[in-house]
């Protein structure tokens, strides 16, 4: 069901449009890489802040605005990324990178939502220094987001 | 010490990076330099961006073919309706140099007799 869900989306006006204006996609195209310049660059500041990496500014205020950027550039990437996929959406279910880049994100999101919910999030928040646990959820988010990246790229290679 | 690390890091990224794209599909790089023909049955047409290909059935197997780009291809008068699936198909370009890799770039197309030239400047006539 879900896979003629998105199938489906090949089938909408929008789709149509993308794959015959010789300026929509790569403007669509550019935007998702705008929403992955954001994504990336708030989680890795933040990340390198938690571990230490980075000394400057503190973190109870990096933190909330690191998160604020990542989420916006996320919502950014989603939506220009379900657009360009909805250009061939077969090709792209067959995709093993694409499909692998999907976990990731996925893994990356569940780090995340973890993250939030932790304790040592809150204390961090509050001014307290960043624990052990949350700079290896940091080292978690680098390795999972970069490898998003990776993955994300090697679409058209495969 | 640790900025030059983190600096090596996003430089050694990048590398990779621009490594792995002089290989990719754009370009002629990762193609071998001899201009070759190769006959085929279309399976499947895909005209539109990132990149528009074909999918052919020949003797060799299945292989995916590579157009021009999508401004290059249209120019080229190869645009939705020109193809269906099950047309036969000439093609003269340029196998990847990966023998594994059945994908060959296009630089002609040609189906019931009409040419489709996606890189006018690089075709070599016999």
């Amino acid at each position: 069901m879900l896979e003629g869900l998105l199938l489906s989306l090949g089938d909408t006006t929008l789709a149509s449009a993308l794959r015959q204006s010789s300026i929509a996609y790569p403007l669509v195209s550019s935007a998702h890489i705008f929403g992955i310049g954001l994504l990336a660059g708030g989680i890795v500041i933040l990340d390198l802040r938690l571990l230490g990496a980075i000394r400057r500014g503190s973190l109870s205020e990096l933190a909330p605005l690191m998160s604020l950027v990542a989420a916006v550039g996320l919502a950014l990437a989603i939506v220009t990324g379900t657009l360009l996929f909805s250009v061939q959406p077969a090709h792209y279910l067959d995709n093993s990178a694409f499909l692998l880049k999907q976990l990731l994100i996925s893994l990356g999101l569940l780090n995340t939502l973890l993250v939030h919910r932790l304790p040592q999030w809150r204390a961090v928040l509050a001014g307290q220094p960043a624990a052990p646990l949350l700079k290896l959820t940091a080292v978690l988010s680098l390795v999972l987001w970069l490898a998003v990246l990776l993955a994300g790229r090697w679409i058209a290679f495969v | 010490m640790r900025i030059t690390a983190i600096t090596l890091c996003g430089a050694l990224v990048s590398l990779l990076l621009w490594v792995s794209s002089a290989s990719a599909h754009h370009g002629w790089a990762w193609a071998e330099d001899e201009q070759v023909e190769m006959t085929g049955t279309i399976t499947e047409v895909f005209i539109g961006p990132p990149h528009p290909r074909l999918m052919i059935d020949t003797d060799e197997g299945p292989w995916q073919v590579d157009l021009g780009n999508p401004r290059q291809t249209r120019e080229a008068g190869f645009v939705e309706g020109e193809a269906e699936v099950g047309d036969e198909v000439l093609i003269r370009g340029h196998r990847s140099a990966d023998s594994d890799e059945n994908i060959i770039k296009a630089v002609r197309a040609t189906i019931n007799g009409k040419h489709y030239t996606f890189y006018p400047g690089l075709l070599q006539e016999d």
